[in-house]
């Protein structure tokens, strides 16, 4: 009787050993699986691609075709120098899909006259990236 | 009498616990607020919780204010989760709920790259920790120092957490810190360099062929054009046209050879310590 | 048997004390209480909530009925409030009274109807006079009706609120707002390239954009005067020079359409602070 007893005691502690342990490594599992992320890599690359569509004449897709070539052949090689955001790349496919070729260039030139840090006081300012704030503009805007 | 009296009390209790079951005292409302969070009802979960709070009048103050925090942390809004913890650290006088939230409050940290303040939190545990807490304060560190970019010591205590009959496994945790590309390499200062001398050559060295031939192209093109322009016309005509377009690129290339060796370099290092993790999770099975 | 009766009974009524002893967090005063506490902790989402319930337990509480539409407003839900207003009091809208008409138009006005504040005015006959002008005067404003507001404030005078009077002066105010003219601009910057911006107060732009067209076309100048018609130099300058020119031309239209914008936007944005600002 006493034997049995003993016995039954070692298996209720392997038991509550058996538990605990199972317990404490799901835990530290638990830990491993949430700050496996910390470290990762995001690539928030803008796809300009979406600029080939959308179309409405041969001009346009000449132009967004130069667009596609400055962004991802010429662009990507300079370190951000334009003070605005849309960039002035982006403000001019923008400007000419919006108001036709010739208009729509023509803004886009103006634009490219007014990229200096000059005039602060006629724009917004995005506080986190420091750029000034010029959407694109419609030619047929009222007011 | 007998007859009516017995059915009218049985009627009265009926009636009377009909009543009260549309009613909820503070352990109803904890309970539902507990069954919410559950079921992960989160924004439902924390207002029953805000309520049992206002009425508890001092009552059961730190389990509220932890259960609140967890479900901030569920939902990301960390900054609102560290209020609610460091108010419940401040409130419970139990101290294994104490070690908990500083955990709690360490993983926050960790989460939002705070490494720093996750370290401070951690150093504040006391010493005397069961074995399950002081693992679980090694490994943190660890990941904390990794963080911080202090692999010496995040190392160490990588490798206090395998047990020393593990040699497979702690050689391969020492071999992944030893290896100096997995965690210095590219060097982002050498990729700066080497495009300084030569563009596209930091950009080379990295391993991103494409930039590289795109940037020396761009920049040897408008030497080229600058030396045209010298022969064609004049001097200040190549000074006037080529040269501020050179140094556009040029500066633009050796600035981003550092960032794509940056941003390589983070990549290994993520490689390198998922895989640490990897082998401390199967020492544990 | 009579004892086991009475038994019994204390047995009943104990069972019902402890019950009522026990408090329900979820009855009206209790609900109340704790809406309030989360209306002043400025936890409006969550107190609307509370007060829905507040409102469906007593549809006759017009206290709650206000303190649940002003939640929806403090948690910008403008247009849930407005629907409340249409749900609460179909039939009796045009006899709002005063705290409850005046918080419609709070959110009439931050939801930018402002056609519809005029024409509440109009037709709500509880509210007295001075406030009714200060309204529609304001909302004449946020609508940029400058005209039209400037002869809303000739025909009703001045009332002793601060509001309106202040209202006045911004009326006044607009009215003498002197525009640039879009087309002289670009005319300007046709003679001579820049001017057009100058003309708008654009000082600094408009010597950048005479700069960049005139180091262009002195370049192309150069070129042409090199190597005459045939000069590559010259005509991809020549290109530059009349592209910049060209688009300061637009550039100069646009700039006196802005320029004229802004001077709206600094009027109405005077209004609309003075308007919603105490709110």
């Amino acid at each position: 009787m006493e034997k049995i007893h003993r016995y039954f005691n070692l298996l209720l502690l392997a038991f509550f050993i058996l538990i605990i342990n199972l317990t404490v490594f799901s835990q530290s599992k638990k830990d491993i699986e949430m700050l496996n992320g910390i470290f990762d890599q995001q690539n928030q690359k803008t796809d300009y691609k979406t600029y080939m569509r959308g179309n409405s004449n041969e001009f346009q897709l000449l132009a967004s075709g130069l667009f596609l070539f400055y962004k991802s052949l010429i662009s990507s090689q300079d370190g951000n120098h334009c003070v605005f955001n849309p960039s002035c790349s982006v403000y001019m496919i923008q400007s000419i899909k919006k108001n036709g070729i010739l208009i729509g260039f023509s803004y886009g030139i103006d634009r490219l006259m007014r990229c200096n840090r000059l005039t602060p006081e006629n724009y917004e300012r995005f506080e986190t990236t420091n750029l000034l704030s010029d959407p694109v503009w419609e030619s047929n805007e009222k007011e | 009498m007998k007859y009516i009296m017995k059915p009218g009390i049985l009627w009265l209790m009926i009636f009377s616990l009909q009543f009260h079951s549309y009613s909820q005292n503070l352990e109803q409302t904890i309970e539902f607020a507990d069954k919410q969070f559950a079921q992960q009802n989160y924004q439902l979960a924390v207002k029953e919780y805000q309520r049992a709070l206002f009425f508890a009048d001092g009552k059961k103050l730190d389990y509220l204010y932890q259960q609140i925090a967890h479900a901030f942390f569920i939902n990301k809004q960390f900054g609102q989760a560290l209020y609610f913890y460091e108010l419940s650290y401040k409130t419970t006088k139990n101290d294994s709920i104490k070690t908990e939230i500083i955990f709690n409050k360490s993983q926050c940290y960790l989460l939002t790259g705070d490494y720093k303040h996750s370290e401070f939190e951690l150093m504040n545990l006391k010493d005397s920790l069961s074995v399950y807490f002081t693992d679980r304060r090694k490994f943190y560190l660890a990941v904390s120092y990794f963080g911080m970019e202090d692999f010496k010591k995040s190392e160490n205590y990588f490798l206090s957490l395998l047990p020393e009959n593990e040699k497979e496994g702690r050689s391969e945790v020492y071999k992944l810190f030893h290896t100096k590309k997995n965690l210095y390499r590219p060097n982002p200062n050498t990729a700066k360099v080497l495009s300084m001398i030569l563009p596209g050559s930091g950009q080379m060295y990295t391993g991103d062929v494409n930039n590289s031939l795109n940037s020396l192209l761009l920049t040897g093109s408008f030497v080229m054009l600058g030396v045209v322009m010298a022969q064609e016309y004049s001097i200040l005509d190549a000074i006037l046209t080529a040269f501020p377009w050179f140094t556009r690129y040029y500066k633009g290339g050796y600035l981003s050879a550092k960032k794509i060796a940056q941003n390589k370099r983070a990549i290994r290092r993520d490689k390198t310590y998922k895989k640490v993790l990897e082998i401390i999770n199967e020492s544990k099975n | 048997m009579k004892k086991n009766k009475i038994i019994i009974l204390i047995g009943v009524l104990l069972f019902h004390t402890q019950l009522f002893n026990a408090q329900n967090l979820k009855d009206t005063e209790h609900t109340k209480k704790f809406a309030d506490y989360l209306f002043k902790s400025r936890q409006y989402v969550l107190a609307s909530e509370e007060y829905e319930r507040l409102v469906f337990n007593d549809s006759l509480n017009n206290q709650a009925k206000l303190k649940l539409i002003q939640s929806y407003r403090f948690s910008n839900n403008f247009k849930v409030a407005l629907q409340k207003f249409d749900y609460f009091f179909k039939d009796s809208l045009n006899r709002l009274q005063p705290d409850f008409a005046e918080e419609f138009l709070k959110n009439l006005i931050l939801e930018k109807e402002n056609e519809q504040v005029y024409s509440y005015l109009e037709k709500n006959s509880v509210l007295e006079e001075g406030f009714r002008q200060t309204y529609q005067l304001g909302s004449l404003l946020l609508k940029k009706n400058w005209d039209t507001a400037f002869n809303y404030a000739l025909k009703h005078p001045v009332t002793e609120s601060k509001k309106n009077a202040d209202l006045h002066v911004i009326a006044f105010r607009s009215k003498q707002i002197k525009y640039k003219k879009p087309f002289n601009a670009a005319l300007f910057s046709v003679i001579i390239p820049g001017t057009g911006k100058m003309y708008t107060k654009n000082w600094k732009d408009g010597l950048v954009s005479l700069m960049f067209v005139s180091v262009n076309a002195w370049q192309a100048y150069r070129g042409f005067n090199k190597s005459g018609k045939n000069s590559v130099y010259g005509w991809v300058f020549a290109g530059f020079a009349t592209s910049f020119y060209i688009g300061n031309v637009f550039g100069s239209y646009k700039s006196a359409k802005k320029y004229n914008k802004k001077l709206d936007d600094e009027i109405y944005n005077e209004a609309w602070h003075l308007m919603v600002d105490d709110f």
